[in-house]
This record gives structure tokens, sequence and C-alpha cells, in this order.
């Protein structure tokens, strides 16, 4: 059994690259960790938060359930800065169950490594709050609140003079028909923080808003945050049918979110109210499940938001909505303010087709990183191909594929096939990022390298169990990336 | 319905119970896990009950940290029940308890002895069963759309009463013929089951039931909270109605005598057919019953 350990081993390093960064740029890597290489999950929307303190220290997170159906979620976490990764149960959850936890997003403060976070718990599906005094922490983390009828809880965290500002971006169905918030807390450190519920929504909706709530926070204090505001609807959701008409709706908070009005710094002219209309009346299809057209991934639009964090540059924000235009499934649009959110680029900075689970993010030289999932080709020839695109000025972009693979296999196991979002964060110059696909061990489908850690054998293109010989099918892993700014 | 002994205790606490021999106390293969006294490496020898993608350890050493009082000496040979802790380049788990491998109990331990994934899908139907207020078996005869549902969710906005999230039970009734009952105090001849007909992450593992499908039914009374609707349009939902929400609350015909037993059924009042593979269990749930009650 020995030479059948070793033997399995060196399947996965013969075949793997090594784990460098690619051309000294870019570094990906399959988060499953060898002791599961026999799980076939589908670990879809995944998200990263990286310890700006000690930036070796990474947590991620997808659905992924624990292996072994335990109380606690698993978070994925590195500690060599992404090379390798450990699954740590610590997220509260539900004995028995397979799923682990509803939707996750987690956050690390800039400083005092303390992590905090959105989840949907199993079974409830309630919204709670959560924190850990350390991402290495093998105990369960702290509940600081928890409340039903939300969805889809985004969280960032900026730390100052001493105190973690936390925001969690949620779609706090209690609040409707306005039910686009933001949940605040001055200070997540002290013992019992408490989490305000703003709402952001200032207009009449068609009964709610969207999902997404990203919000996004400046050391100087300047918050933004961004949301579908939706303002009318056509066709049916339980017959996948559902159109939106929204506005891509921008607010703005100049003293932390925590003044006693918040995120009313931002007026649309149009109408006086807080919220600027960066677009308007677009229209997005809010799918109850994906199908094959769509590459079995729902769609339901992307919203992402990053501001230039240098001292002096908060004024300057970068926006990337989604919106569905003839022929496309859903086109990406990227704009960039640089007067604080009250202007924005005329036309778009960059526009994808075919493309979902946009994220942005800014590094400490002012660099712009996007990262997206596009759809290409037809019926049978689809892939989801990932890229990250980085500019220096917006104008310009680089592109990098970290991933392209069919679309159509594995068949997906529920929805969402690939995730309703990925994630991208910048620490200094890097740009570090999460997304979820097709696991199979091609090198063709990652042109600038992968390195597994689970058993594969990339000749054969086969997963392999922990055995090193039985074949394991292909299934949706979560991805990890890093590029060098 | 309780375990009758500290092995079946630990069994239905546990995920992944395996009989080990331990080669190192004080010991670990994991960095990321320093070794204190209640860490030990142990060989796996025989997995006894496991999820999928753990059921090809043996031969292997995981690491497991033992629990309060646990005390294990090297060269032992255990059966050793434990949950998940940290999964890397190796396997650390939490033990609940361990016993000692004897033969009558580690052929105990497994419903299924050369299967262990098995094994514990009949465990966790045998949890689902003890639950379960209502145990039937009998066929799929139509499924729908609530009925009160139909006319409101014609005229709501996006075509349903649910708040629209990707969450969204988007709930459908099951109408079950029903050949027999099993457990419960419901005697009809149809069953309404509510389940959920989405795809979402959230109800993807119930069961999707589809008219002509056949098995055992495990039903529970569950309220459906009313909040998860639109305030202005939904039509409320019962306060209690039979859902089915667990993978494991529709099983094989095949599973029924186990079930039964588990289920601690009185005597089931036959309506019409029964699936032979039940017969043998039945008349032994009946005499047990009888005496029992």
């Amino acid at each position: 059994m020995a030479a059948r350990r070793r033997s399995a081993r060196a399947v996965g390093r013969r075949a793997a690259p090594r784990a460098t960064l690619a051309g000294g740029q870019v570094l990906v890597v399959n988060m499953i960790p060898r002791s599961l290489s026999g799980e076939t999950n589908q670990d879809s929307e995944p998200s990263l938060t990286v310890n700006t303190a000690r930036p070796l220290e990474i947590v991620g997170t997808a659905f992924t359930g624990d292996p072994m159906g335990g109380p606690l979620a698993p978070v994925y976490l590195s500690s060599d800065g992404g090379m390798t990764w450990r699954l740590n149960s610590v997220v509260p959850s539900n004995a028995g169950s397979g799923l682990g936890t509803g939707d996750i997003s987690l956050a690390f403060g800039t400083t005092g490594h303390r992590l905090y976070g959105g989840i949907l718990r199993d079974p409830t599906f309630n919204f709670e709050t959560l924190r850990a005094t350390s991402a290495v922490a093998t105990v369960a983390m702290q509940t600081l609140g928890s409340r039903p009828n939300n969805d889809q809880p985004f969280t960032h965290a900026i730390s100052k003079s001493g105190s973690d500002r936390v925001y969690i971006g949620n779609n706090d169905f209690q609040a409707g028909p306005r039910t686009a918030t933001v949940d605040v807390t001055a200070n997540g450190r002290v013992a019992n923080p408490v989490f305000r519920s703003v709402r952001i929504e200032s207009r009449a909706t068609a009964g709610q808003d969207g999902p997404q709530i990203r919000p996004v926070a400046h050391p100087d204090g300047t918050v933004y945050a961004v949301y579908y505001g939706w303002r009318a609807q056509s066709g049916s959701f339980p017959g996948n049918t559902l159109i939106v008409t929204t506005d891509v709706v921008v607010v703005r908070d100049d003293a932390g979110g925590v003044s006693v009005n918040p995120f009313r710094s931002l007026v649309e002219p149009g109408d006086s109210l807080p919220g600027r209309l960066v677009a308007r009346n677009v229209r997005i299809p809010f799918n109850r499940n994906g199908s094959l057209d769509t590459g079995q991934q729902r769609l339901g639009g992307t919203l992402s938001l990053a501001v230039d964090r240098r001292a002096g540059r908060s004024g300057t924000v970068y926006l990337a909505w989604a919106d569905q235009a003839p022929g496309s499934i859903l086109t990406i649009h990227v704009r960039r303010s640089t007067d604080r959110g009250v202007t924005w680029s005329p036309a778009d900075l960059l526009t994808v087709l075919n493309a979902t689970n946009a994220a942005l993010a800014i590094n400490s030289a002012g660099a712009i990183g996007l990262l997206y999932q596009q759809l290409t080709g037809t019926g049978a020839a689809r892939r989801w191909v990932t890229h990250f695109r980085q500019s220096a000025d917006g104008a310009n972009w680089a592109d990098l594929v970290l991933c392209t693979a069919p679309a159509s296999t594995p068949a997906k196991t529920f929805d969402p096939y690939l995730g309703d979002y990925d994630h991208l964060v910048a620490v200094r110059r890097d740009f570090y990022g999460i997304f979820s696909a097709n696991n199979t061990p091609d090198q063709a489908n990652f042109p600038n390298g992968v390195v597994y850690q689970r058993n594969a054998d990339f000749v054969g293109h086969r997963l392999l169990a922990l055995d090193g010989t039985t074949a394991v099918a292909s299934s949706i892993d979560p991805f990890f990336f890093r590029v060098k700014g | 319905m309780r375990p009758a002994s500290r092995s079946g205790a630990l069994a239905s606490q546990a995920r992944f119970v395996f009989q080990g021999t331990v080669k190192k106390v004080r010991a670990t293969t994991l960095k990321s896990v320093p070794a204190t006294a209640r860490t030990i490496v142990v060989r796996v020898d025989r997995v006894i009950q496991s999820p999928a993608p753990l059921s090809g350890y043996a031969g292997h050493d995981v690491n497991v940290n033992l629990a309060a009082g646990e005390r294990v000496r090297p060269g032992q040979a255990l059966i050793f029940h434990t949950t998940g802790w940290i999964f890397g380049d190796s396997l650390a788990v939490q033990s609940l308890g361990h016993e000692e491998a004897t033969t009558p109990k580690v052929a105990a331990a497994a419903a299924h002895p050369d299967d262990p994934v098995r094994s514990l899908h009949a465990r966790e139907a045998m949890t689902q069963a003890a639950s379960a207020d209502l145990i039937v078996t009998g066929r799929v005869s139509s499924v729908r759309v609530p009925a009160a549902e139909v006319q409101a969710r014609a005229k709501a906005s996006g075509g349903t009463t649910e708040r629209i999230s990707e969450h969204a039970p988007i709930w459908q009734e099951a109408v079950i013929n029903v050949d027999e009952t099993h457990k419960g105090r419901e005697r009809r001849k149809q069953v309404v089951v509510r389940f959920p007909s989405s795809t979402d992450v959230r109800w993807y593992h119930a069961p999707k039931f589809q008219a002509g499908q056949e098995g055992v039914f495990l039903l529970h009374k569950q309220q459906i909270p009313a909040t998860r609707t639109k305030a202005a349009s939904a039509t409320p939902l019962k306060a209690e109605e039979y859902t089915a929400l667990h993978p494991g609350d529709f099983q094989p015909l095949e599973r029924l005598p186990q079930i039964r037993l588990m289920a601690s059924a009185p005597a089931p009042r036959r309506r019409s057919r029964a699936p032979r593979t039940a017969r043998p269990a039945r008349s032994k749930a009946r005499r047990r019953s009888k005496g029992g009650r």
C-alpha cells in the first residue's frame, strides 16, 4: 500500500506544473486538497479574502459542504499565499447537511487578522453575521446576528484607527419593496458589535430590488455601494422567462456609512433622490435555472464596484454591470467615475459580450483588474472561458485566459452551475481571485498553467481517487489565482 | 428511537466510522495540526461507514483528535466513530468515541459490510424514518402546482407569489395513492405532499416527485413560513402540510423492512397491494408492535 500511495502522489506531481507563478505573472491552483481526491461536489459560487496584514493567509469559500456532513461548513484556508489549501470547518451549519452553507462571503479587516462574514445558514437560510478572531482557528465562527428572509450577503471590511468597519450588502425582503440593504457596523472588534441595516433604495421598485448589493470602502471614510433597482418585470420566474427592467444605482456615503442618514451623499439630478442612476431601464434575465443555451449557468445580472484605495483617490471608482442585449446572453459594461460617482464615462471602457460574474479590484498602483466568465461557441462546443483583464488606465486592457473548459460537462447538479458570483481582490500590487470551473485535468484548459493538489492525471485527462488509480468523475471545483501586479 | 447500544449511539452521530490500528500517540501528519496529548495517527484498516469521497481510506493514515477522556495505546485495533475536522494533504478527524474492534462489533457496525457509503445512506434513511410523522408506501398519481397558488400566481408579478429569489422553493404538490400506512395516524387513500421543485442549491437535494413514482414516502409535518411569500399577493400556505425536503424522505421499496423497524410502526392497515420485499418484515413489525404497545 505504501508503494501505491507513492505512486498516487507521483501521478499528481508528474502531471501538474510547478507551483509557481507562470512566467512570473500568474499562479492558478485547484483548491481541492489531496485528501479529498475522490470528491465530485459542485463547488460553485466562490469568494475570497486575503489577510492584508499577513498576505500569505487567504480564505476562500464556495458551496462546499463538510465532507463528513458535520455541524460546521468548511472554508478553504491557505497559509502559504495560495500554493496549498486545506478545508477548515468553522462556519455554522446543520449537522448532516449535504449543503454546508447557503450563500457565503467573508472578509478580513485590513489590520488585526479578524475575519467577518455573512451567510445564509443551512437549513433556515437565515442571514447570519459571523466573526472569527483568527482564520486559522478550528472552532466555530461566532454568530453575531441572525434574521430571516434575505439573500446574497456580500461582505467588505476595512480597518481604521483600531476598529473594523464591516459592510454587508444584502437583499432584505423584510424591507420590501425597497429591499436593497447594507448592514454596517462601526467596529466589528468590540464584544457585541451592533449592525445597523441601512436601506439604500430611495425609489419605487417592482416589489423588490435585485440580490446583488456590493459595498466597497476607502480608508478616508468614503463608502460606495451599487445595486440593481428593479423597476418592472415581465414573464414568469417559475416559468424561467422573467425579464427585469432595472436601474443600475450607485450610492455613496462620505462618513463611513455610520452617520444618521448614511448613503445619501450622491444625488441623482433628475429626481433629486439619493443614488446615481448610472444606467437606466436596462433589461436583465432573472433565471430560475440555467439551460444549455446559457452554458448551464443561471443568469440574473452581475455587479461589481472597486475604489482606488490610494490616499486622495477615493473619488476614482470603477463599475461593472451587465444587461441583456440582442445576440448576447448577458453583456458586461465597465465604466469609471473620477468625481466620486457624480459623472461617469459616457461610453464603456470595456464591453464584454456573453459574459457574467464580473469582479473588479484596483491595486496599490492604481491598476484595474477585471475577472469574468464568458460563454463562447455554440451547441456542444460551448465553453466557459474565465478571463482576467488588467489595465493601467482603463483604456488598454491586457487579457489573461485562466481557464477554458466545456460548458456542457459536467452536468449541473444544482443551480448555480458556476455561481451567482466569483471574486477578485487586490492586496498591494497583486491581484488575488477565485472562480469555479470544470476540473478536468487538461493542460489545454489552463493556458497559463495550473497546479492541482488532488490526484490528477494530466496525460490521460483523468481525476484520480486517493488510491491514485481509480478514476473520479469531473466536477466543478474552485480555482484560486494570483496575478503579480 | 434511541440507539440500543453505545455503538449505536456513537454511530448515530458519526459520519465516518472505521476500524484502525493506532500507530502513534501525541503525533500528527498535518503541518496545520500541532501534536498534543489528544492527537494520534491511526492506520485505517477498514472503512465501515463513510461519505463517498472518503470511502477509499483503507490503508491510509489519518489524524484523529481524541475526545476528552479517550485514551489509546499504539498497536490497539479499535473502531473509531468520527466526524470531519481538517481536510488537507492528509485527513484529520474528530473522534466521538472508540470501542474495541472485536469481530462481532465490527460486523454490527455496518449495515452493508462491503459498502461503507451504502451503510451511511441506510443509517440516514433510518434517521429520517425515526423523525417522520407519516410513512406510507404508494405511488405518485399526479404532480401539480398547489391549487390555491395557481390563480394567485397568474395575478402576481413575476408569475409567482413567492419572493423572487434564487432560493425560492417554487412549491409543487405530489398526490400519493397510498398502499399502506406504516407510521402515523393518517389513514387516507391519498396523501398530498408538498415539495420544492427548485433546483437551486438550497433545494436540489429534496426529492423531485414525478407521476408514476413508487416507493416509501417519509413525510414530515412542517410549517412552511409564510414570510417567504410576498406580503401583498401571497396565498397563505397552510400552517402544517406534509413535506419531503430531505433526500432520504423517499426510499426504494426494498428498504421498507429496515425503515419500519426504525420507525417502530404500529401494525399497518393494508389497503391494497404491498411490495413483496416488505412482507416478511411487515409481519415481524406487526408482531413486535402488538407485543410492545
